[in-house]
């Protein structure tokens, strides 16, 4: 008998911002919800190793969903004549979508890169909503090392851009057949995706919490050494920012921890995510 | 330093194939010592080291020898794994056409990743 994963996919009909979207998800696991958010021009598959962790799904329902655009998730009606851009309204917007959707009580949301710096917003402005949040390789703000001008060219139609443009991101310690698969996923994305997420990562991102305010609910914003795009810097003066956030540094780890090196990133997020079972 | 990287480019079918759309003059820069590689359709004809005198390029990667050190080590420090590692941390600058660099991305990478292979 051929192995069987125990990853189940499914599609739910979503109204966001007035439009119909077919959106595309991925589960496995029993217990407390626990929200998955891919990165930019990615798609839910970057879950796939936490899914199969009995560890984690013992005590966890973990569910990954394709944004709009992405993946196996539809643009809406009328794409061909449309340029995709996300912003913070439209992805908040699609995160209790969808939660709400799935009837998900109080679930934990864990993000990554773009997934994590709306998890800071998450935290602050929804905080009652989650029982936690954890921003993977995210911080409150976009720390450039690249110039905005580039996306002005046409580059970003092509895969093998995207993925040489992000390659360096993954950790030369991750093992070569998952930090490929990672850049797999980059060659995979829709033209021009990855820049209609750049809108939101680089220009309608940033996040100020208000001095006076806390997340309503835990958040944990865990940062490897190798990433350049959200250093371990930029996770720690994010935490500073937030009263009652707290940042981890994961050694050897670039910016794609739960797809580029499932092995390593299960001993740092597990004692996390084990914080929150029931 | 770059000596060996013609043929070991040359040699690599993958490569070449990453390349097979890209003629240009791109210079690798050691402390104050330039390295010219001229490329045509994917292969590397030659890499002359200075000094010149105004030879043109369409891009300069420039680096403290130390840092092009550990580029080429098997596993790098964080901030040195990768050419826009080090620009992002301040330890290689990258000036020129970068739009010759980003059209051909992939190929460029892949050529400086035979730095680090033994």
């Amino acid at each position: 008998m051929a192995e069987i994963e125990p990853i189940v996919g499914r599609y739910v009909k979503l109204k966001i911002a007035g439009e119909d979207y077919r959106i595309y998800f991925e589960e496995a696991g029993e217990g407390t919800p626990l929200l998955c958010l891919h990165t930019a021009g990615a798609h839910a598959s970057q879950f796939r190793h936490l899914m199969c962790d009995p560890e984690v799904s013992k005590n966890f329902r973990v569910i990954a969903f394709d944004l709009p655009w992405h993946g196996k998730s539809n643009p809406p009606v009328g794409w061909e004549t449309k340029e995709y851009k996300l912003t913070a309204e439209f992805y908040v917007d699609t995160i209790l979508a969808f939660s709400n959707a799935l009837a998900l009580e109080k679930p934990i949301v864990m993000g990554c890169s773009m997934g994590g710096r709306v998890a800071v917003r998450l935290a602050c402005l929804h905080g009652q909503k989650f029982s936690a949040a954890i921003g993977l390789e995210g911080s409150n703000r976009p720390s450039p090392w690249w110039d905005n001008s580039w996306l002005d060219t046409d580059f970003f139609a092509r895969g093998d851009f995207c993925e040489a443009l992000v390659s360096g991101l993954a950790a030369p310690t991750s093992p070569a057949e998952f930090r490929n698969e990672t850049l797999w996923h980059y060659r995979q994305s829709g033209s021009n995706i990855f820049k209609g997420d750049m809108h939101f990562f680089r220009t309608d991102s940033e996040f100020e919490a208000d001095a006076e305010s806390s997340s309503p609910c835990p958040l944990i914003l865990m940062t490897g050494e190798y990433d350049y795009s959200c250093t371990p810097e930029d996770g720690r003066r994010t935490a500073a920012a937030i009263p009652g956030a707290e940042a981890i540094e994961m050694k050897g780890m670039g910016h794609f921890p739960m797809s580029e090196n499932p092995t390593a990133f299960r001993e740092y997020i597990l004692p996390v995510l084990n914080r929150f079972s029931k | 330093m770059f000596e060996s990287l013609a043929s070991k480019a040359n040699n690599n079918a993958h490569i070449r194939r990453l390349g097979r759309g890209c003629t240009t003059t791109f210079v690798l820069q050691v402390d104050n010592e330039q390295f010219h590689l001229n490329v045509d359709r994917g292969q590397i004809t030659s890499v002359s080291q200075g000094p010149f005198q105004m030879r043109g390029s369409s891009f300069v990667i420039s680096a403290a020898k130390d840092t092009w050190t550990e580029f080429m080590r098997p596993i790098p420090r964080p901030g040195f794994h990768d050419i826009f590692a080090m620009s992002a941390t301040g330890n290689a600058k990258i000036e020129g056409d970068i739009n010759i660099l980003l059209g051909h991305l992939a190929y460029f990478k892949a050529v400086l990743d035979l730095l680090r292979k033994v």
